[in-house]
C-alpha cells in the first residue's frame, strides 16, 4: 500500500514539476507571447480585463502560475482565447478520442505483437524467425508520417475507408446501431497507422524477452523434466519475460502518445494533436498548456499502471518493498 | 544476409546519400526555386530508348511534354523531337559546397526539353532537384540536432554520474521531467512558445536548436549510468591513489567508457530528429518556402486531391525509409559491437 | 607489545593513533540508518624498512585502514602521520607528493587495471599523472620496472588480460614501484596464487625491499604466511587490533581467542586434532 502511495506521490510530483517547466519556459521564450495572442475581437473589453485580472496575465510568473493552477482546480483548465471558452470545454471531447484511439491501438498491437513474438522467439534464426524479424524490420524503417500519408491514399483509391474525420457527414441523422459502424470505419485507419507504426517495436521487445526467458536455467530444467512445449511456454517462460514487457508498456504509452499526434492530425481526428497544432498557431497559450498537461497525465497515468502491474505480477518486487 | 555483410551496405548507402545532398548543386538538373508554370504536376519523364519510328538510340532521351488546355495537369508526349540525356552539361549557376561557384550539371537535357526525374510540383519545380537540396536541410538538421543533444547529454550524464550528490538529484529531476512529457508534445510545446513566422534560415537553426534541446533526457540517463559504474572501478581508485585529478579521470577513465552508448544513441536520435524536421516543416512549423525541406515537400499532400492523385509527391517520403533502415543498421551493430564489449 | 625492532634510524615511518572510520548510510524518508564502524581507534606503528602485517577475517577493516592510509578513504577520526608529517592534512603539492610515497597494490589486480590500456601505459600512468620525467625518461622507467619484477619488456604492449594472476602481480607491482615510494601497501597480494607463485612474489618483494629501501605493510588473513614474510603482526577482528607481536610469540603465546582462531585455521596445525607443533 505504502508503495502505491509513493509512486502516485511522485506522479503527481512530476505533473507539478512538468507545468512549472511550462510555464518557466513561456516566461524565457523570446518575445511576449501575450502580447503576440491573437484574441478573438468578438470578446469584449470587460471580458478581457476580467480574463487579465483573473489570470494575472500582466503579473509576474508566480502569480500568473498559481492562477492557472486555481483554474486547474476550479476545473476549467485555463482560458482558450481563440474560442471564447475555458479550456476544459474543449479538452475533454478531444482527450476522449485520442484516448480511445491510443488505448485500442495499444491494445492491437499487444495482441499482434504478443504471440508473434512467442512463434519468432520459439522459433529462433528459423525460417519462421527471419521472416517476422525481416518483416518488423522493414515495416520499422517507414515512419509514420509516410504510413498514415500511403493508408490515406489508398482509402482514397480504393474507397474501403472514409477518409478522415471521426464521423460522417450524415451522423446526426444515423439510428444507434448505424452510429457506431460509421465510427468504427472512420477509425480504422488511424488505428492501423498507429498500430502498424508501433507493432515492430513492440514484436522486437517481445521476442527479445522471450528469448531470454526461454534460456533460463529454470526453462531448460523444465524441458529436462518432459515438460509439455505449450505449458512451458505459457506457464513458466511468459511470466518470467513478463516483468521487460510491462516495462516496456509503460513506455510504449509514451511512444503512442507522440505517433497519434501527427496521426490525427494528417487524418483529421478530433483529438488533442489537432487541437495543440490550432492552438499553436493561434497563439492560444492555456490550450497549448493544457493539452501537453494532458498527454502528460496520461503518460504519467500509464506508468503508474504499469507499476502497479509490475508489483502485482513480480514478487521480487513485492519483497524489496515491504 | 549476414549482418556482417549488411553493414556496409548501410554505411554506403549513407555515405552515397549524404555526398549527393552534399553536391546537391551538381547533382541536380534544375534550380530548387525555378519555376515553370507550364508543367505543374508533370509527372516523372519517362526516358526511352526507341523513338517512334522504332529505331533503337544508342543513348536514352525524352520528349517533350505539351499539356492539354482543358485538363489540367493531363500532358502528352511529344514524339516528334528527340532529347538526349546528356552528362555534363552546362546549366544555372550555383555554388559547390557554399563556396565554389559552378554551373555544370551532372546530367541534363537541351532546352526546351524537360526531365523531370521525378515529375514536379504545383509550381512546377523539378521535384528531384528539391528533393536534393531538401535533403540537405532535413539530413543535415537530423545530424547537427543529434549533436546538440549528444553533447548537452554527455554533459549532464557525466556530471550527475560523476559528482553525484545533489547534482545528481536535481539532474535526475530534470531529466525525468523532460521525459515525462511524450516527445513530440514536448517538441511542438517548445517550438509553440517560440515565434512563428520566420525566414528560412533561422527556422532551420531555429528547428535544429528546438529538436536537440528536447531529447537531451534520454542519452543523458543512459551515461549517467556508465559513468556511474565506471567510476565505482578499481583502476579509478586506483589512479586517484597516484594524485589524479578529477579531470584526468573523467578524460582518461571514465569518458573512454561511454563511447558505444553515445555512438549508438547518436545512431537511434539522428533518423528520429531528421523525421522531427521532416513533422515540424510538414505542419508548416518548421522551414518554410521557398527554401525545400523534405517536410515542405511533402506539406502539399495534406490537400487530398494531391496525394491522390500525384503519386510521385510521396517521394521524400518514401526516400526516408532507406534513410531509417540505414541508420537501425548501423545502430544494431554498434549496439552489439561497441556497447557490449571492445 | 610491541617489540623492539629497530632498523635504521628509531623514528617510524608510520604512526596511527586512535584511527576510526564509521560508514553511515542514510535513508531518505524511512527511521533506519545503518552504522557500520570498520575501524575503531586503532594505534599502530611502522618502522622503517621493516614489513608489517595486518592479519585478520574478511570484513574485519583491514582493506579500510589500507584505504585511510592511502588517503582514499577519509576517515572520521583520528591521526595519521607519515615521515614524520601530518598526513591528513596535507593538501595539494605536499599531498601529490605523499601520494607518490605511499603506494597500494589492490586485492584485485585485474580489476585496478584498466582493461583497454597496455602494460606499458599502465606502469607510466602514475608518472604521467605526477608529470615526472620526460616521455623518453618514462618510457625507459618502464621497460626497467618491467625487467625488475621478472617481466620480459618485451610484453610491455600486452594487455592486463593477456597476463597470468602472478604475473599481473608483478605488473601491479611494477606500476607501484614507478615513483619510487617509500610504503607499499599489499592488500592480500597472494590471494588466488598458487603455492609456487606465492613464493615467487615473495622472493620479489623481500628482492625489491633490500634494494630500494621500502617498508611493507601486508593484509591479510593467511597467518602463516605473514609469519613466514613479516617482522611484526597485528591481529585485527571489527575494526580493532585486538593483539600484536612478532610471529614467534603469536604462534607460542596467542592470547586472544581469534588469534588463536586464525592461527588454528592454517591446515596442518590444528590443535583440535592433536597435530600441532605446539
Amino acid at each position: 500500500m505504502a508503495y502505491f502511495l509513493r509512486r502516485l506521490l511522485h506522479g503527481v510530483l512530476v505533473l507539478i514539476g512538468v507545468s512549472i517547466l511550462s510555464f518557466v519556459f513561456v516566461q524565457l521564450a523570446p518575445g511576449e507571447f501575450f502580447s503576440d495572442m491573437r484574441v478573438d475581437p468578438q470578446i469584449s473589453p470587460q471580458t478581457i480585463a476580467s480574463l487579465r485580472a483573473q489570470y494575472g496575465l500582466d503579473q509576474s510568473l508566480p502569480v500568473r502560475y498559481l492562477r492557472w493552477v486555481r483554474s486547474v482546480v476550479r476545473g476549467e483548465w485555463g482560458y482558450s482565447f481563440a474560442y471564447n471558452l475555458p479550456v476544459s470545454q474543449l479538452i475533454w471531447t478531444r482527450a476522449r478520442n485520442t484516448l480511445a484511439l491510443t488505448v485500442v491501438a495499444a491494445l492491437l498491437a499487444w495482441l499482434i505483437s504478443i504471440p508473434l513474438g512467442i512463434y519468432a522467439a520459439e522459433r529462433r534464426d528459423r525460417w519462421g524467425d527471419r521472416v517476422t524479424v525481416a518483416g518488423s524490420s522493414a515495416l520499422l524503417s517507414v515512419p509514420d508520417l509516410l504510413l498514415a500519408l500511403a493508408l490515406l491514399r489508398l482509402a482514397i483509391h480504393t474507397k474501403a475507408f472514409p477518409v478522415g474525420g471521426m464521423i460522417s457527414t450524415e451522423y446526426a441523422d444515423l439510428g444507434p446501431w448505424a452510429r457506431i459502424k460509421d465510427v468504427a470505419a472512420h477509425f480504422a485507419l488511424p488505428v492501423a497507422a498507429l498500430v502498424f507504426g508501433t507493432l515492430p517495436v513492440f514484436f522486437r521487445h517481445v521476442r527479445a524477452s522471450m528469448i531470454e526467458a526461454l534460456a533460463l536455467p529454470s526453462i531448460q530444467a523444465a524441458r529436462g523434466y518432459g515438460i509439455a512445449r505449450r505449458r512451458i511456454l505459457f506457464r513458466y517462460a511468459l511470466p518470467a519475460a513478463a516483468n521487460p514487457l510491462i516495462s516496456l508498456f509503460g513506455l510504449s504509452i509514451a511512444t503512442l502518445l507522440s505517433a497519434s499526434l501527427l496521426v490525427e492530425v494528417v487524418m483529421s481526428w478530433p483529438g488533442l494533436g489537432p487541437m495543440l497544432l490550432e492552438a499553436i498557431l493561434a497563439r492560444d497559450l492555456y490550450v497549448v498548456i493544457g493539452a501537453v498537461m494532458l498527454s502528460t497525465v496520461f503518460l504519467v497515468a500509464g506508468n503508474f499502471i504499469a507499476d502497479i502491474l509490475l508489483y502485482l505480477s513480480d514478487p521480487r518486487i513485492r519483497r524489496s518493498q515491504s | 544476409m549476414s549482418k556482417r555483410r549488411i553493414f556496409p551496405l548501410a554505411v554506403a548507402l549513407l555515405s552515397f546519400l549524404y555526398a549527393a545532398v552534399l553536391l546537391a548543386g551538381f547533382v541536380a538538373p534544375y534550380d530548387p526555386a525555378e519555376q515553370d508554370r507550364e508543367y505543374p504536376f508533370a509527372p516523372p519523364t519517362h526516358l526511352h530508348f526507341i523513338d517512334a519510328q522504332g529505331t533503337l538510340h544508342a543513348w536514352p532521351f525524352t520528349y517533350a511534354l505539351t499539356s492539354s488546355p482543358d485538363n489540367f495537369a493531363q500532358y502528352q508526349e511529344d514524339r516528334g523531337r528527340v532529347f538526349p540525356l546528356r552528362f555534363f552539361v552546362v546549366g544555372e549557376n550555383y555554388s559547390l559546397l557554399g563556396f565554389v561557384a559552378c554551373h555544370r550539371h551532372l546530367y541534363g537535357v537541351d532546352e526546351p526539353g524537360r526531365l523531370f526525374l521525378l515529375g514536379t510540383d504545383g509550381y512546377g519545380r523539378d521535384q528531384f532537384s528539391r528533393l536534393l537540396w531538401g535533403g540537405r536541410i532535413s539530413l543535415l538538421a537530423g545530424l547537427i540536432a543529434a549533436t546538440l543533444s549528444l553533447s548537452m547529454g554527455m554533459l549532464v550524464g557525466a556530471a550527475s554520474g560523476y559528482f553525484g550528490g545533489f547534482v545528481d538529484d536535481v539532474l535526475m529531476w530534470l531529466v525525468e521531467l523532460f521525459l515525462a512529457v511524450p516527445w513530440l508534445y514536448l517538441l511542438f510545446a517548445v517550438r509553440a512558445f517560440l515565434p512563428l513566422h520566420i525566414g528560412p534560415t533561422v527556422a532551420f537553426l531555429l528547428v535544429v536548436a528546438v529538436i536537440g534541446m528536447v531529447g537531451w533526457a534520454r542519452p543523458a540517463r543512459l551515461i549517467r549510468g556508465v559513468v556511474l559504474s565506471a567510476r565505482e572501478r578499481k583502476y579509478v581508485l586506483a589512479a586517484r591513489g597516484f594524485g589524479a585529478s578529477h579531470f584526468y579521470l573523467l578524460r582518461r577513465h571514465v569518458l573512454p567508457q561511454t563511447m558505444g552508448v553515445f555512438l549508438t544513441q547518436a545512431a537511434l536520435l539522428v533518423p528520429q530528429y531528421i523525421l522531427a524536421e521532416v513533422t515540424l516543416s510538414f505542419l508548416g512549423l518548421g522551414v518554410g518556402e521557398p527554401v525545400p525541406s523534405w517536410g515542405n515537400m511533402l506539406g502539399s499532400l495534406q490537400q487530398y486531391h494531391i496525394l491522390a492523385s500525384y503519386w510521385w509527391m510521396l517521394v521524400p517520403g518514401l526516400v526516408l525509409v532507406p534513410v531509417f533502415w540505414a541508420y537501425h543498421v548501423l545502430a544494431d551493430f554498434l549496439h552489439e559491437r561497441v556497447e557490449f564489449g571492445h | 607489545m610491541v617489540a623492539d625492532i629497530v632498523t635504521g634510524d628509531g623514528r617510524p615511518l608510520v604512526r596511527v593513533q586512535g584511527l576510526s572510520k564509521t560508514y553511515v548510510q542514510d535513508r531518505l524518508l524511512s527511521r533506519e540508518r545503518f552504522v557500520v564502524r570498520a575501524l575503531e581507534r586503532v594505534d599502530l606503528v611502522i618502522r622503517p624498512g621493516s614489513s608489517f602485517a595486518l592479519v585478520g577475517q574478511s570484513g574485519s577493516g583491514k582493506s579500510t585502514l589500507a584505504l585511510c592510509l592511502a588517503r582514499l578513504e577519509p576517515p572520521t577520526e583520528g591521526k595519521i602521520w607519515f615521515e614524520g608529517q601530518d598526513l591528513l592534512s596535507l593538501r595539494g603539492r605536499a599531498l601529490m607528493r605523499a601520494r607518490g610515497r605511499i603506494q597500494l597494490i589492490f586485492q584485485d589486480t585485474a580489476a585496478a587495471m584498466n582493461p583497454r590500456l597496455s602494460a606499458k601505459e599502465i606502469i607510466i600512468e602514475p608518472m604521467r599523472i605526477q608529470s615526472v620525467g620526460t616521455r623518453q625518461e618514462q618510457n625507459e622507467r618502464a621497460a626497467y620496472m618491467m625487467e625488475r619484477v621478472g617481466l620480459p619488456p618485451a610484453w610491455l604492449n600486452r594487455r592486463p588480460h593477456q597476463f597470468s594472476g602472478g604475473q599481473r602481480q608483478r605488473l601491479a607491482i611494477a606500476r607501484a614501484l614507478s615513483l619510487q615510494p617509500r610504503l607499499l601497501i599489499l592488500d592480500e597480494a597472494f590471494m588466488g596464487l598458487d603455492l609456487s607463485m606465492q613464493a615467487q612474489i615473495v622472493g620479489l618483494l623481500q628482492n625489491l625491499q633490500r634494494a630500494e629501501h621500502l617498508t611493507y605493510l601486508f593484509i591479510s588473513h593467511d597467518l602463516s604466511l605473514m609469519a613466514f614474510v613479516a617482522d611484526e603482526i597485528a591481529i585485527f577482528d571489527r575494526g580493532r587490533i585486538v593483539e600484536q607481536g612478532l610471529p614467534s610469540e603469536l604462534f607460542s603465546n596467542p592470547r586472544q581467542p581469534q588469534t588463536r582462531a586464525l592461527r588454528d585455521a592454517i591446515p596442518g596445525r590444528s590443535s583440535v586434532l592433536g597435530m600441532g607443533q605446539d
